[in-house]
């Protein structure tokens, strides 16, 4: 039988980017400022995140210009749910060890 | 946040219900659609059924596009975008199921269908609307009302059943509107 902490996506088990992924598992998408804004990051440490999930294909991010400013949607791709699903199912797998070895 | 896994679960918890908390929001379409029915119940009593499903076929589509309007400006603004489909296949369910019942019931002589079933649908429509936007204000009236009208039929006012009973339905849903706004965030 497999740990639980094996089954722990880096990428996805990391506690920003999990922040990310389940403000967005929620959504259709969210844009670049209610990301930060909802996170409390500066824009530098998002980008570095985004840029990290969307090389994993976990997230998709839309650069489009709304009038003259630039705005960037971020959304999760079919990959970047299936991720979160599984983390979440992990993390409760690991909570059940927790508990029951008390 | 916490690495912990319990901590962790709490929260993605938090994360989630404060973006369904700024996502919750749906004052317009109540306070809208139920200045509409009441409008459509005083034209009822006033003009006849006929001139009330005419008005329903303008306004109903009119107040939906409103509806989308607001819906597009306002997520726009706070920068996310709610998942739209169940909440187009509810309004489309309510209008569908209204005009549905309203019209065949009108045109196969059928008054039982054509006064209750849409007052019915709607209350169909609320129970799903209360499940989607987390409202047991809206479950309860949906429920509420529809006990109400169906008593108001079957103790012999079928008359007061339809119009009365769109003017109730309009009064609650504009009500528990006004009541939501203050929940809301504002943008």
């Amino acid at each position: 039988m497999t740990h639980p902490t094996q089954k722990l996506d880096e990428v996805v088990h990391q506690k920003t980017r999990l922040g990310m992924l389940a403000i967005l598992s929620d959504v259709q998408k969210a844009d670049f400022n209610f990301l930060k804004e909802t996170l409390t990051l500066s824009d530098g440490n998002l980008s570095r995140h985004l840029q990290v999930l969307e090389e994993a294909g976990l997230v998709k991010l839309d650069k489009v210009f709304e009038g003259k400013r630039p705005r960037t949607w971020v959304s999760l791709t079919k990959a970047g749910r299936s991720a979160f699903q599984a983390e979440l199912i992990s993390l409760q797998a690991l909570m059940g060890g927790l508990e029951g070895s008390r | 946040m916490q690495q912990n896994p319990a901590d962790l679960l709490r929260e993605i918890e938090q994360l989630r219900s404060r973006t369904n908390q700024v996502l919750n929001h749906f004052s317009f379409p109540c306070m809208l659609f139920g200045a509409l029915m009441v409008m459509g119940a005083v034209i009822g009593l006033m003009a006849g059924g006929d001139r009330a499903g005419i008005f329903w076929a303008v306004a109903g589509p009119l107040g939906g596009v409103a509806t989308g309007l607001y819906y597009w400006r306002r997520e726009s603004k706070l920068g996310v975008i709610d998942n739209p489909g169940p909440w187009i296949a509810m309004s489309l369910g309510i209008m569908v199921g209204c005009f549905a019942t309203g019209f065949g019931g009108a045109a196969l002589n059928l008054p039982v269908v054509s006064t209750l079933g849409p007052l019915l649908c709607i209350s169909a429509g609320y129970l799903v609307f209360g499940r989607l936007a987390h409202s047991t204000a809206l479950s309860v009236s949906a429920v509420a009302l529809a006990i109400a009208v169906i008593g108001m039929w079957l103790t012999g006012a079928p008359d007061a059943a339809g119009h009365i009973g769109s003017a109730m339905y309009g009064a609650v849903t504009f009500f528990i509107g006004l009541m939501h706004r203050r929940q809301e965030v504002q943008v």
